[in-house]
């Protein structure tokens, strides 16, 4: 084993954990501290950063010395002029199999790249037919998700809230609505395949056409790519959460919250559930964990896991609290206290 | 023409190579900011919206006043200093 670093986005900078073995962790000083880092893409010649501020609006940063110097790019996302507003960058993520670069927006919106720094509008989405019938939820109109199939170029998979999911199917020239299954948030509205609030969705490691979704009111599963959804609920104390991650061992976690009105730990115990494909229910994972009287949240993109022999899974609280978990080893909590937590991402070398 | 001074705020050091306050020959408040600007485009991203006027909750000083728009051809003397900053509200 390298070493593992756990970037950790925060409502006031960049925080970053490394470790050499993944029990005793180091904490480095704040990195872009003042700016928001809603998203990270941590590469091994390069690093980039969505960076936000309510002033000087969000962008994204580029480091390619290991974050001793940033510098923003010339082209970040940005609509053309009488269109929407990038006030977010939610998700970077490079495609394995063509090397593009994608990245995720609100107002919801995909942008592309071939070199990470200057980006353009994927107007097949922009101009989708359903545009005129998304709305925001609580998080805003957010693009948070971009998945790819991991050995056809043409497939990939989208999440928006509060839009639904969606799927291309010819590498992005045109995208379908894949929400069938999915009960609609509103249900006093006129029907549409849209207003799904999907928070997070995951792809099967090893079976491309199994997927995931942690939804506004529910945990859903597909075994066909999307086409069709089914609630996997069973065991859950609450249906209500954000983040969603799995393993390449096949195990999938969430982390449940009360509810879409009080959005702290379910039962006012911060537990991590995790699902047995065998029963299809979940169970309690939270060995190590503090127990009752926590009521923190746990943002979408604040769960994370590596890909080791015997992986960790990683997630962070708004609180500022940050656990890792190793193999079956029990949670441990990592030292410090941050601000607000976004997001985390692990780079291992 | 005078040789001035303006400062940026610390946020956007990494669009300036690391400068915090630069010097420039401009004549007045409107034309240094258009100096810094075309010496340092990145900037623009982060002071101007999208129709080109300065972003809200930004403020440039002279001498510790706030230059209003309508003032921004006031003329600059030998030395002066212009800040851009972040406004601060709350408690």
């Amino acid at each position: 084993m390298g070493t593992i670093r756990l970037f950790v986005g925060t409502e006031k900078g960049l925080f970053i954990y490394s470790s050499p073995d993944r029990q005793i962790w180091n904490l480095e000083e704040p990195l872009l501290p003042g700016w928001e880092v809603s998203s990270v893409l941590p590469l091994k010649d390069k690093w980039l950063l969505g960076t936000t501020h309510y002033v000087y609006g969000a962008t994204i940063r580029q480091s390619t010395d290991e974050g001793k110097t940033f510098t923003q790019c010339e082209a970040s996302p940005v609509y053309p002029e009488g269109s929407f507003t990038v006030n977010r960058i939610w998700q970077m993520v490079k495609h394995p199999l063509t090397d593009k670069y994608y990245a995720g927006v609100a107002e919801a919106g995909l942008f592309q790249s071939d070199d990470g720094e200057n980006w353009e509008e994927v107007k097949s989405l922009s101009d989708h037919e359903t545009r005129s019938l998304w709305q925001p939820g609580k998080g805003g109109l957010c693009l948070h998700t971009i998945l790819f199939h991991p050995s056809n170029p043409e497939r990939i998979w989208l999440a928006m809230s509060a839009v639904g999911a969606f799927r291309s199917d010819d590498g992005g020239k045109s995208w379908q609505v894949k929400t069938k299954g999915i009960d609609p948030v509103i249900t006093d509205e006129k029907p549409s395949e849209v207003g799904r609030c999907v928070h997070k969705m995951v792809l099967h490691p090893k079976n491309p056409d199994k997927l995931f979704l942690q939804y506004h009111h529910g945990v859903y599963a597909s075994d066909d790519a999307g086409d069709n959804w089914y609630k996997i609920e069973e065991g859950l104390p609450s249906n209500f959460g954000f983040p969603m991650a799995m393993t390449h061992d096949e195990k999938l976690f969430v982390i449940p919250l009360e509810s879409d009105g009080l959005r702290f730990s379910a039962e006012g115990e911060l537990r991590v559930f995790q699902f047995d494909p065998s029963s299809k229910s979940w169970f309690d994972s939270s060995e190590g964990l503090e127990g009752r009287g926590n009521y923190d949240t746990i943002l979408r993109d604040a769960m994370t896991v590596d890909t080791q022999a015997s992986p960790g899974v990683y997630f962070g609280t708004t609180g500022g609290d940050v656990y890792a978990r190793i193999g079956d080893d029990p949670w441990q909590r990592l030292p410090g206290s941050l601000p607000r937590i976004s997001m985390l991402r692990v780079l291992e070398s | 023409m005078p040789q001035v001074s303006i400062s940026i705020p610390t946020l956007l050091q990494d669009c300036t190579k690391g400068q915090r306050r630069l010097r420039l020959e401009a004549a007045t408040a409107q034309e240094a900011l258009g100096k810094l600007l075309a010496e340092h485009p990145l900037l623009k991203f982060h002071l101007l919206d999208k129709e080109g006027k300065i972003r809200p909750h930004l403020v440039v000083l002279l001498e510790g006043l706030p230059v209003k728009p309508s003032e921004a051809d006031i003329a600059l003397s030998p030395d002066q200093e212009l800040h851009i900053m972040q406004a601060v509200s709350g408690g």
